[in-house]
C-alpha cells in the first residue's frame, strides 16, 4: 500500500512525464470538475459557492469517493471569482439563483468605450479595481483574502495524493474586454477601433504578464491553466485573429514557458483552422487541453508529438450517455493519442454528468471496469 | 441614381459606404423598399461568404451592425411604403434554467436581417411562456437555446410541451453544448449549429 506521498509523487511524475511527451506507467486523468462534485456529494449550489474552503472541501471529498485518479484541475469552484477574469456580473446560487442552481456569467455591456481612454492613460491594475467594485459591485477584499488561502487549499488536496494538476490560473487580455464589453460589440470594436484595442490590450497584456510571473514565482507551479476560450478561430477571421488572439496568447505563454512552467492551453470551441501556428511553440512545454469542439485526432495529426494533448470526453456524452459509451470513447482516445496525452474532460464535467461515467473514465485509465 | 453599390458595400462591410449609399438614394427619391432590399441582398452575401468559410462569426456581428444602422435611416418611410412583408415568423428563447443570451441574439439578429419576424422571449424561458407566445404570434418555427448542460431537460421538456399542444411550428434547437444527439434526445424537428443554418432551416420551414 503506497503513503499519500508516495502517490502524490507517482502522479505528479505521470503527469510532467506526458506533458515532455515521454513514455508514462500509465494514461493520467485529470478531473477538470467543481460544481459536479456537489451534486456528486449531495451539497447544494449555494454552499458549495460559500466560499473557496467549502468547494475545496466537497470537492476533495468528491475525489475520494472516486478513488484512483491522477489529479484534479484546481483545487476549488471559481465560480465565485467569474467577474475577476471576465469583468462581468455572476450570478450565484442562494443570490440571484435558486439554492440549487449552477453558477452563471451574466455578461452584458457594463465596459463603455470611453473605459479604453481610461485603461491606457491610467493603466490596467487601478482601473480593474475600480471597475469591480464601483460598476460590479464586487466584494474584491473579501475575495483577496480568500485567495491567499489557496496554498492550503492545494495542500488539502496534495495530503490526500492528488495532484492540484494547475494552482495558477490566467486569462488572455481577449476575455477581459470581451467579458466586459459583451463578445458581439468587443468584435465590432475590432472593426470600428482596431488600434484602440490593440492599445488597451497591450496595456492590460504588459501588466498581466508581470503579474503572472510573480505568481509563477511565488507558488512555484509547474503546470499554469491559461484560457483564451472566447479567441477561438471559429470565431474571428485569419486576421483579426493572428492580431487580437494569437499575439497576445503566444506572449502570454512565452512568459510562462520563461518561468520554468509548462503552459495548458484551455482550448474551448473549434480552433482547426490554426492548429499550425501552435508548431511555433516550443516542444513539450505545452498542454492543447481541448473541449471535442477541435477534432482532437486532426490535433494529433498536427501537434502530436510535439505538445502534449489533453481531453476531451464531450460534457454531452457525460450527462447523457451511457457508462459503456464512455469507456469506449477514453479507451479509444487513450489508444489512438499513445504518448503525450492525458484523459480529461471535455472543459468541465457537467454538474449533471452521471457518477458511474466519471467512473468510467477512471475504469479506462485504471483497466478495472 | 447613386453609383454606389450598397449590396457590395453590405457585403464588404464597409459601412461609411453602404451609410452613404443610402443616403444618396433617399435623397434621390428610391424607395426605402427598394433600398432595404439591397440592404438585404447585402445580407445573403455575407451568409453565403459564411457559410463559404471566408467569413466568420466576427464579420456576421459586424455586418449586422452595418445592416441595422443603415435600416435605421429608412425609419418611418419604411413602415410608410407598407413593408410588413415578412418571410415567417419565429420565436427564439433560451429555456428555463439557463441565462445566456449571446448565440440567441445574434441567431436572432441574423434572422432579421434575412427577412423573418423574430419574437425574443429572453432568457430563463419557463414552458408556459413558450406556449403562451406561440399561441399568440403562430409561429412557423421555435428556436430553443441553452448553454448548460443542466439545462438540457428543461430544453426536452419544452420540446415535449409545445409538440402536445399541437402546434404546427418546426422546433429547432441549438447553442455551445448542444449537438445531433442533444437534438435528437431531446426529439426536436433540427439542430441548428450556426446563425446560417437556423436561416436555412426556418425558411424550408415557412
Amino acid at each position: 500500500m503506497k503513503t499519500t506521498q508516495e502517490l502524490l509523487l507517482e502522479r505528479k511524475t505521470r503527469v510532467n512525464k506526458a506533458i515532455a511527451l515521454e513514455k508514462t506507467d500509465r494514461t493520467p486523468l485529470i478531473l477538470m470538475m467543481d460544481a459536479f462534485c456537489a451534486k456528486h456529494v449531495g451539497v447544494k449550489m449555494a454552499d458549495f459557492c460559500k466560499n473557496l474552503k467549502a468547494s475545496n472541501a466537497v470537492m476533495l471529498e468528491s475525489a475520494k469517493r472516486l478513488g484512483d485518479f491522477t489529479g484534479i484541475n484546481a483545487a476549488f469552484g471559481a465560480g465565485t471569482l467569474f467577474p475577476i477574469m471576465f469583468c462581468a456580473k455572476a450570478k450565484l446560487p442562494g443570490r440571484e439563483l435558486p439554492d440549487d442552481a449552477l453558477w452563471q456569467l451574466d455578461e452584458r455591456e457594463v465596459m463603455t468605450i470611453d473605459d479604453y481612454d481610461t485603461i491606457i492613460n491610467k493603466g490596467w491594475e487601478p482601473f480593474l479595481q475600480d471597475y469591480l467594485v464601483n460598476r460590479l459591485s464586487y466584494p474584491l477584499d473579501e475575495a483577496m483574502k480568500e485567495l491567499t488561502e489557496v496554498p492550503q487549499l492545494v495542500k488539502n488536496f496534495e495530503d490526500a495524493g492528488y495532484l492540484v494538476y494547475s494552482p495558477v490560473v490566467a486569462i488572455t487580455v481577449n476575455e477581459y474586454l470581451s467579458g466586459g464589453r459583451s463578445m458581439p460589440k468587443f468584435m465590432r470594436d475590432l472593426f470600428k477601433m482596431p488600434d484602440k484595442v490593440e492599445a488597451v490590450l497591450d496595456v492590460i497584456q504588459e501588466e498581466n504578464n508581470e503579474s503572472l510571473r510573480q505568481q509563477i514565482r511565488a507558488t512555484k507551479a509547474s503546470v499554469v491553466f491559461l484560457s483564451p476560450a472566447r479567441g477561438a478561430s471559429e470565431f474571428f477571421s485569419p486576421k483579426l485573429w493572428e492580431r487580437f488572439v494569437w499575439k497576445y496568447l503566444k506572449g502570454s505563454i512565452e512568459v510562462i514557458i520563461e518561468e520554468g512552467a509548462a503552459a495548458d492551453i484551455h482550448i474551448d470551441s473549434n480552433w482547426g483552422r490554426d492548429l499550425e501556428f501552435f508548431r511555433s511553440l516550443p516542444k513539450g512545454k505545452c498542454v492543447f487541453e481541448t473541449d471535442s469542439s477541435t477534432d482532437i485526432y486532426k490535433v494529433k495529426e498536427v501537434l502530436g508529438g510535439h505538445m502534449c494533448i489533453k481531453g476531451d470526453v464531450p460534457a454531452q456524452k457525460l450527462a447523457l450517455g451511457t457508462p459503456d459509451e464512455v469507456y469506449d470513447y477514453c479507451t479509444r482516445l487513450i489508444k489512438d493519442m499513445g504518448t503525450g496525452f492525458i484523459l480529461s474532460s471535455g472543459c468541465s464535467i457537467p454538474p449533471n454528468a452521471k457518477v458511474e461515467n466519471v467512473k468510467a473514465m477512471i475504469a479506462a485509465v485504471t483497466g478495472n471496469m | 441614381m447613386s453609383k454606389i453599390d450598397i449590396a457590395k458595400a453590405v457585403n464588404d462591410l464597409d459601412e461609411d459606404l453602404v451609410i452613404d449609399g443610402v443616403k444618396a438614394q433617399i435623397t434621390e427619391g428610391v424607395p426605402a423598399i427598394e433600398i432595404l432590399a439591397q440592404l438585404q441582398e447585402g445580407m445573403e452575401g455575407v451568409g453565403k461568404l459564411y457559410e463559404a468559410g471566408d467569413y466568420y462569426l466576427s464579420e456576421l456581428i459586424m455586418s449586422a451592425e452595418v445592416f441595422s444602422n443603415a435600416a435605421n435611416l429608412l425609419g418611418s418611410a419604411l413602415a410608410d411604403s407598407g413593408n410588413d412583408k415578412k418571410i415567417g415568423t419565429v420565436i427564439l428563447g433560451t429555456v428555463k434554467d439557463d441565462i445566456h443570451d449571446i448565440g440567441k441574439n445574434i441567431v436572432s439578429t441574423i434572422l432579421s436581417c434575412n427577412g423573418f419576424k423574430v419574437v425574443d422571449v429572453g432568457v430563463d424561458v419557463p414552458i408556459e411562456t413558450f406556449l403562451a407566445e406561440i399561441e399568440k404570434s403562430k409561429p412557423q418555427v421555435v428556436g430553443l437555446f441553452c448553454l448548460l448542460t443542466t439545462a438540457f431537460d428543461a430544453m426536452k421538456d419544452t420540446v415535449a410541451a409545445i409538440k402536445a399542444s399541437g402546434a404546427s411550428a418546426t422546433v429547432l434547437v441549438g447553442g455551445g453544448p448542444v449537438d445531433e444527439s442533444v437534438a435528437r434526445w431531446c426529439a426536436a424537428d433540427g439542430y441548428c449549429k450556426n446563425a446560417y443554418d437556423a436561416v436555412e432551416m426556418s425558411k424550408k420551414a415557412v
